[in-house]
């Protein structure tokens, strides 16, 4: 065999050989790796987007909630802003109605105490009246008070009617004197019978089935009184007029 | 001086077979290549973060590239058959650095054998991806006339390839013993590093035209 033939047989078996032991030994290995580190890779990225769209997903929910959050935060703010002042317009409601209603039962007492002090006051003074009158007619006790008020009694008496007369009671503070007891008899007859009343201070009291002719000293202080609390009671009513 | 331009220098014979020093140089770039190639895989598979493992990821990832740029897609068989074509003429021209080692791409008879492969595999190719018919049938194509010219290119390619690395390969090494023969070893240094740049060069052609022709057998029919 030449050496050139055995040289070229030899060198195509030898390059056979070298590529598949190089494919054995080192490009199938190589290559495995290879495509398993891109799949891996793969995988890694497919994991890092999933990771990513989740993280993205997480942050929209996220922004969503705290809009949501904030929105609702907005209405329940609103919400209570509104209670608060529906709240405050009762409070303050009830409050002016209260304050009212105070102020209602307050006028009332006062009027109720005016009323009653202006009467306490008009009592006493138609009570300091009534002493006063009485004290002075007691100063003026004597037989022509009594004689003057006898007087005014037979003036009023004429007014009875004649048949009312007889059946008159007489009351008078003192024993009757003889021109006292005639004026009466004049009007009533000479049949009267008085009888004394102390408290009466002066003057005399007829009683008639008619009436009564009240002229004595009590009387006199009694609408002396009378009177002046009367006066007193509508100077007070045209004052609450002019009030109200 | 004696540099053995188209003569085998035998060794020794076994039997009837002679073996020449192209033969062991060949031997020995394979085995060493054989266990470099291991390494490289075994560092990728056990020691994936070593420098020995990215050193065997840039290998494949550059010689997939290659292929796959000249074919145009991702062929598996043609990465390995272009892969260690361009590893061997590269750790051919490595070796034949070395003083007194002759690559054996210097070779006629060794590039021949690599151009027979090569014309051998694009057939194959072809008909493991077209079938018989469909790849016989382009040598027809476009006009049953072109078949002696397509025949004729086939031919001619293959013995283009042999003749162009064996040619560069012989003169580099050619022209480096005749510069140590005349002036010395350290004269020679940057005509040596050209003939190594020249070596890796023509491996990566032979592996692009390589990949090109087997490419295009397995794209017939494909329309592209």
């Amino acid at each position: 065999m030449s050496p050139s033939l055995a040289n070229f047989l030899f060198e195509t078996v030898n390059f056979l050989l070298l590529a598949v032991a190089l494919g054995w030994l080192l490009f199938k290995p190589v290559r495995r790796a290879l495509d398993a580190e891109r799949e891996r890779h793969a995988r890694t990225e497919e994991e890092a987007r999933r990771l990513r769209e989740e993280a993205e997903a997480l942050a929209r929910a996220s922004r969503e909630a705290r809009d949501a959050a904030g929105r609702e935060g907005d209405a329940r703010r609103r919400e209570l802003l509104a209670s608060a002042r529906q709240e405050a317009a009762r409070v303050i409601e009830a409050a002016r109605v209260t304050q009212a209603a105070d102020r209602q039962r307050l006028a009332q007492e006062l009027s109720a105490w005016r009323e009653s002090q202006a009467a306490e006051l008009s009592e006493t003074v138609g009570r300091i009246t009534a002493e006063s009158v009485r004290s002075l007619l007691g100063a003026l006790d004597g037989p022509s008070l009594d004689l003057a008020l006898i007087r005014a009694a037979r003036a009023e008496l004429d007014s009875v009617p004649a048949e009312a007369r007889g059946a008159a009671l007489v009351e008078c503070a003192r024993p009757l004197d003889a021109e006292a007891r005639a004026l009466l008899a004049g009007v009533l007859g000479d049949g009267l019978k008085a009888r004394v009343v102390g408290e009466l201070g002066a003057g005399v009291r007829v009683t008639t089935p008619a009436g009564q002719v009240d002229a004595t000293a009590l009387s006199v202080a009694r609408q002396a009184a009378l009177a002046v609390k009367r006066s007193m009671d509508g100077a007070r009513a045209g004052a609450g007029g002019q009030d109200g | 001086m004696n540099a053995p331009v188209f003569s085998e220098q035998v060794l020794f014979w076994l039997g009837p077979v002679p073996v020449t020093r192209t033969m062991v140089t060949s031997a020995v770039t394979s085995l060493l290549l054989v266990a470099l190639g291991a390494s490289l895989g075994w560092a990728v598979v056990r020691k994936p973060s070593g420098r020995w493992a990215a050193a065997g990821r840039l290998t494949f990832r550059f010689l997939q590239d290659l292929v796959t740029e000249a074919v145009g897609r991702r062929s598996p068989g043609l990465e390995v058959f272009a892969g260690s074509l361009f590893l061997f003429i590269s750790g051919a021209a490595l070796l034949g650095q070395l003083p007194g080692i002759q690559a054996p791409t210097a070779n006629l008879a060794a590039t021949s054998a690599l151009a027979v492969v090569v014309f051998l595999a694009v057939p194959v190719a072809g008909i493991r991806a077209r079938g018989a018919l469909g790849y016989v049938k382009h040598y027809f194509q476009p006009n049953p006339l072109l078949f002696p010219l397509q025949l004729i290119s086939e031919l001619s390619r293959t013995l283009a390839l042999a003749l162009r690395l064996f040619g560069n390969m012989m003169s580099g090494h050619l022209i480096v013993a005749l510069i140590v023969a005349l002036v010395g070893l350290l004269v020679p240094v940057p005509l040596m590093a050209l003939d190594l740049l020249i070596g890796l060069l023509q491996a990566y052609i032979f592996t692009i035209l390589t990949s090109v022709y087997v490419g295009a057998a397995i794209r017939i029919g494909e329309g592209g």
